[in-house]
């Protein structure tokens, strides 16, 4: 059966951490001989020490790296392969996804509509998205969602780009380069409810550094997918956010008592 | 009113509840990111486990905190006392199940791994659905001595004999019908694998030692079912697939989906058709856990089960 989610021309099913970006280039024995010589070099090098050391250990890593691998960068950029296998069909970033392109599904045990219409209630929306504090419905398909990572708080304005009845839902902005926050309902087969799509367009103006700082202060920007959907599908499922919080522990003795 | 909390935490609404799989959950794990890594996707919560599971606090406590409870509580019939329905939680249910999974027939024989909680709880369970023997396979003399006096089954010591040619010769040269591993990952043997097994797990090459369920594939009769109740975490080696394969196995497992058998689990303890409290070996207040623990975990005195009462 055809599916009856609309479909965004460059939204597509195979996620970009799903494909392999670097396809096998190095027939088996020459990645057995690589990794031998590349840990030869690495255990002389450990030996040597030194400038040359250092050298010989840089090459002798990447020999191992390319051999365990069986990805060569440099036949890549030559367009070799030392495998007998045929070349597998290259599967291209589309221009979309050159900015940084997230997508995580879960499915849902509830119809469809349901799906929607929780989610198309803004005062829902703080329950299970990570961080984000509010919504505000600013009427002509604006809104403004506030958001607080560790005490910083900050607003943003969006614009419902697509809002689809059960089907789809998409928030852009008008500020800075173009990001989008798109969410897809399609029904599994079956009967067994809605898959939930998730995809984030995040732009790569904000660069690799920057991608990194915001994981490690908890805002890794695949974590907040994940960890959103886990929490609706909760919600929407079992009615309620399940936790251990609070709870006793006989490893960490709380503050209070250890005073008293 | 009394109640039974099962052990492990089913939603009651996900896909899973609803097919009766409650350990495999999807919303009771509020800490799923390891097994979603390590098993491809993230299994339910249990109380007092790992933290791979949720990292919900036990039940060895005053109070316990119980999510989804109309789905995870079951109410104990007036007038039965505590002792017979405490084990209606894990232990029994799990061994239940171990038996359910074997497809019992008429006439089968059903070989039981280990004698400890759960294998005593399989052996009675494989009786209660059919079976015509139960052998048990253990090393220590007095759970061997329950599982024959208690659970009515004939018994294995394998320090003291080949358990495959003995089963060989128990079955009329058939092989058991079903086995059922109630061991898991920390199992001990006497044979090069186990020697072997250790030597791996010293250098971490290998996690867990599956001495007893590589034995349940080789002694199965050809066609029969390997049922794994005994707990295991990540990797084993030396798999005897072509045994499996070859003699058409069926390999069924699984952590226990308790919410779906412990109504009837209750029904025949009303009965009188099944009595756990036998397990009982030892009780302790909770002040005294931790040597409680000790004299389980080092089976002193013959240690089995230690109930705690909490208000003592």
């Amino acid at each position: 059966m055809q599916s009856k989610t609309p479909r965004l021309d460059d939204i597509h099913g195979i996620p970009a951490r799903a494909r392999k970006m670097k396809p096998l280039n190095v027939g088996p024995n020459e990645r057995v001989v690589s990794a031998a010589i590349g840990g030869g070099l690495v255990a002389w090098a450990l030996w040597r020490r030194g400038a040359l050391g250092l050298l010989a250990g840089a090459f002798g890593g990447a020999l191992t790296h390319r051999g365990l691998r069986g990805h060569c960068p440099a036949y890549e950029a030559l367009g070799l392969s030392s495998r007998k296998a045929p070349k597998p069909t290259p599967m291209p970033l589309g221009a979309a996804e050159e900015l940084t392109r997230i997508e995580r599904t879960v499915t849902v045990a509830r119809p469809a509509n349901e799906v929607y219409a929780f989610l198309r209630d803004p005062a829902h929306v703080p329950h299970f998205a990570p961080h984000v504090e509010r919504v505000e419905d600013l009427g002509e398909g604006r809104i403004r969602v506030w958001t607080a990572l560790s005490g910083e708080r900050s607003s943003w304005e969006a614009h419902i780009d697509l809002d689809h009845e059960a089907r789809a839902l998409v928030l852009g902005h008008a500020e800075g380069p173009p990001e989008r926050l798109a969410i897809l309902l399609g029904d599994a087969p079956g009967g067994r409810g809605t898959e939930i799509r998730l995809v984030l367009e995040l732009s790569k103006t904000r660069g690799l550094l920057f991608r990194a700082l915001t994981a490690v202060a908890g805002a890794d920007p695949d974590a907040w997918a994940r960890a959103g959907l886990r929490r609706l599908k909760m919600l929407l499922e079992a009615g309620e956010i399940v936790t251990t919080e609070g709870q006793p522990s006989g490893r960490f003795i709380p503050l209070t008592r250890a005073a008293a | 009113m009394r109640v039974v909390v099962d052990s492990i935490i089913g939603c009651g609404h996900c896909f899973f509840c609803q097919s009766e799989q409650y350990a495999l959950c999807d919303n009771t794990n509020p800490k799923p990111e390891l097994t979603d890594k390590l098993y491809g996707y993230p299994t339910a919560g249990i109380y007092g486990y790992s933290h791979a599971f949720g990292g919900f606090a036990g039940s060895h406590a005053t109070y316990v905190r119980v999510p989804f409870a109309d789905t995870n509580a079951f109410e104990v019939p007036e007038g039965l006392p505590d002792e017979r329905v405490v084990f209606a939680s894990d232990a029994l249910p799990t061994g239940y199940m171990g038996a359910d999974l074997c497809n019992i027939q008429r006439g089968d024989v059903v070989a039981v791994w280990g004698c400890g909680g759960v294998g005593q709880m399989a052996i009675l369970s494989a009786y209660l659905l059919g079976a015509e023997r139960v052998i048990a396979i253990d090393r220590f003399p007095e759970r061997l001595a329950m599982a024959r006096d208690r659970a009515g089954a004939e018994i294995l010591d394998y320090e003291q004999v080949d358990v495959r040619e003995a089963l060989r010769e128990m079955t009329g040269g058939r092989g058991p019908d079903a086995c059922i591993d109630c061991v898991g990952m920390e199992a001990h043997g006497t044979g090069i694998d186990y020697a072997y097994d250790r030597v791996k797990q010293a250098v971490r090459l290998e996690t867990d030692r599956p001495t007893v369920l590589r034995q349940a594939i080789l002694a199965c009769r050809k066609g029969g079912t390997v049922s794994i109740m005994g707990v295991y975490g990540g990797f084993v080696d030396k798999f005897p697939m072509g045994a499996a394969m070859n003699k058409g196995l069926t390999l069924k497992m699984g952590p226990q989906h308790g919410q779906r058998y412990i109504p009837r689990l209750l029904e025949h303890i009303r009965k009188g058709e099944l009595d756990p409290s036998y397990l009982i070996t030892h009780r302790a207040r909770l002040a005294d856990g931790q040597e409680a623990y000790d004299t389980f975990k080092e089976k002193r005195d013959g240690c089995m089960r230690v109930v705690f009462t909490p208000e003592a």
